[in-house]
């Protein structure tokens, strides 16, 4: 999905889609953005869930240093758009968040609106991404 | 004697110990002694570990490094990059100190368990903790209550919850049949099956990325361990390791000469079995609420021991404390180095490294330890 996105995904040499890696070569690999999952969206109604996973992950002392911490590219970005049969929005979201100069007048939320009025017949409700665009 | 014949060894320290009371005393403080000697070994041997596990991952440090990083806490004159003092104080040491602290809590548990059910069989997990303790923290992931800080915790919380509840319904149901070590095992197997498969239904019906997560869970890990909880996990070990050797004496008669005997010499094999049960249940609840799963140190820690130390209960306590304790920080060590940079989860590899260790040592040796 990052590849998708535009981005350049830190562990390209590993092939299983999902493995646990140790926080040391993380902050050794120094990613220029952080995007961290969470199981919430569509039913959330304020940003304080995921800004409390933020400033956790801000918080880790071996992040401090990335240049992703030090720059301000870290997001919390929700599965309701990165998971499942949703994950077609995923490379939407991720190419707004790693080129907004590229996407200016692109807002990937009109898009997932769209899909949940005129598709599913769902109100549009929730929140996806934190910080916002 | 007229020809030189080959005395097994049991008939000649015999021969000897008829011989004089004085003798008696000089084999028996030999054989203290030899114990002593290996449990300083033991210890020898994990501080050495541990000092390898310090330098080992993937961060490049050298050694002065991790010297200078370590000192930099104490010693005001000295200077440390701050990345390397985050990679040693929050994501080194306490993997390492809460694999020694697990370690001793968990081989603990499993030799008093074997103890005091006379089955080499048993370890904590006999008594369902594990299926009851990936039910809890399954419910919590599942519903998704809480999040970050607070939902770990409630993992934690419920996963401890849900495996003293599985103790408690499995000692209540084994007094009413009598409390002996077979009930206890027989109504711990139905309550394990019966959490796991409770467990296996919210799987069924989890999303993909939760089940991802439970899975993960149950995997168990020492990333991210903090502090906090390594001091939890310490407390609760140092409070019930001192009443368990409190009781190697009453093991020793329980095992070697049954309840009967054992009872007629004073020793309350009620209250043996019951404290030491409830007590095993928690250190292991606490462990692996913090930590996921380890299923393997509590059953084959006591029996590495068992074949280095003897049966006696006075050396083989502190003796599988050592052991389980080198096994996790080895495992956990292995698990981050091989494949770097993934981490191997810790169940995994500590029985991939105690199943060797353990055959090699069960087929090199000549006695067998279990019932002395």
């Amino acid at each position: 999905m990052i590849r998708q996105g535009g981005g350049i995904d830190l562990y390209p040499e590993i092939s299983p889609y999902t493995f646990e890696v140790d926080p040391e070569d993380v902050a050794q690999r120094n990613p220029d953005v952080i995007i961290k999952g969470q199981p919430s969206g569509y039913f959330l109604t304020d940003t304080t869930q995921f800004q409390q996973v933020y400033d956790s992950l801000i918080s880790r002392a071996e992040l401090a240093s990335t240049t992703a911490v030090t720059s301000n590219n870290v997001y919390v970005m929700s599965f309701d758009v990165a998971g499942g049969a949703r994950k077609v929005f995923g490379p939407m979201f991720l190419a707004k968040i790693l080129y907004p100069e590229l996407f200016t007048d692109f807002n990937p939320e009109l898009v997932l609106q769209e899909y949940l009025e005129t598709y599913l017949g769902l109100p549009w409700q929730g929140v996806y991404v934190y910080p916002g665009f | 004697m007229a020809r030189r014949v080959c005395l097994p060894r049991i008939l000649r320290r015999q021969r000897t110990v008829k011989a004089s009371a004085g003798d008696i005393k000089k084999q028996y403080s030999k054989f203290v002694k030899r114990k002593m000697l290996f449990l300083l070994l033991g210890i020898f041997l994990l501080l050495i570990i541990s000092l390898v596990a310090v330098c080992a991952g993937s961060a490049d440090l050298s050694f002065t490094d991790v010297l200078t990083a370590l000192a930099a806490r104490f010693l005001p004159g000295v200077e440390a990059p701050q990345f390397n003092d985050a990679v040693l104080w929050n994501l080194r040491l306490p993997r390492i100190i809460m694999g020694v602290v697990a370690g001793i809590g968990l081989a603990i548990s499993g030799t008093q368990m074997q103890g005091i059910t006379r089955n080499p069989l048993v370890s904590p997990f006999t008594l369902g903790i594990s299926s009851a303790a990936a039910l809890g923290a399954s419910l919590i992931i599942m519903f998704g209550i809480g999040f970050a800080g607070t939902g770990t915790l409630l993992i934690i919380g419920n996963a401890f919850l849900f495996a003293m509840l599985s103790t408690l319904i499995v000692f209540g149901l084994s007094k009413l049949k009598g409390a002996s070590p077979e009930t206890l095992i027989l109504a711990g197997i139905a309550l394990s099956y019966f959490f796991g498969a409770l467990t296996s239904i919210v799987q069924f019906f989890a999303p993909e990325q939760t089940l991802m997560a439970m899975v993960h869970w149950t995997f168990g890990t020492f990333t991210g361990v903090t502090w906090g909880e390594i001091g939890i996990v310490a407390l609760v070990v140092a409070l019930c390791v001192p009443i368990f050797l409190k009781y190697s004496w009453d093991l020793n008669a329980m095992v070697s000469i049954g309840d009967e005997t054992a009872k007629g010499l004073g020793v309350n094999t009620q209250r043996v079995r019951s404290v030491s049960l409830v007590l095993s249940a928690f250190i292991t609840a606490t462990v692996i609420s913090f930590t996921g799963i380890i299923g393997f140190v509590g059953l084959v820690a006591p029996h590495i021991t068992r074949y280095l130390v003897g049966g006696d209960h006075r050396f083989l306590l502190p003796g599988s404390c050592i052991i389980g304790a080198i096994l996790m920080v080895g495992a956990d060590t292995i698990g981050r180095t091989i494949a770097s940079p993934i981490i191997f989860p810790i169940s995994i590899v500590v029985s991939f490294l105690g199943v060797p260790l353990f055959l090699y040592i069960m087929l090199t040796r000549k006695q067998d330890y279990w019932r002395k």
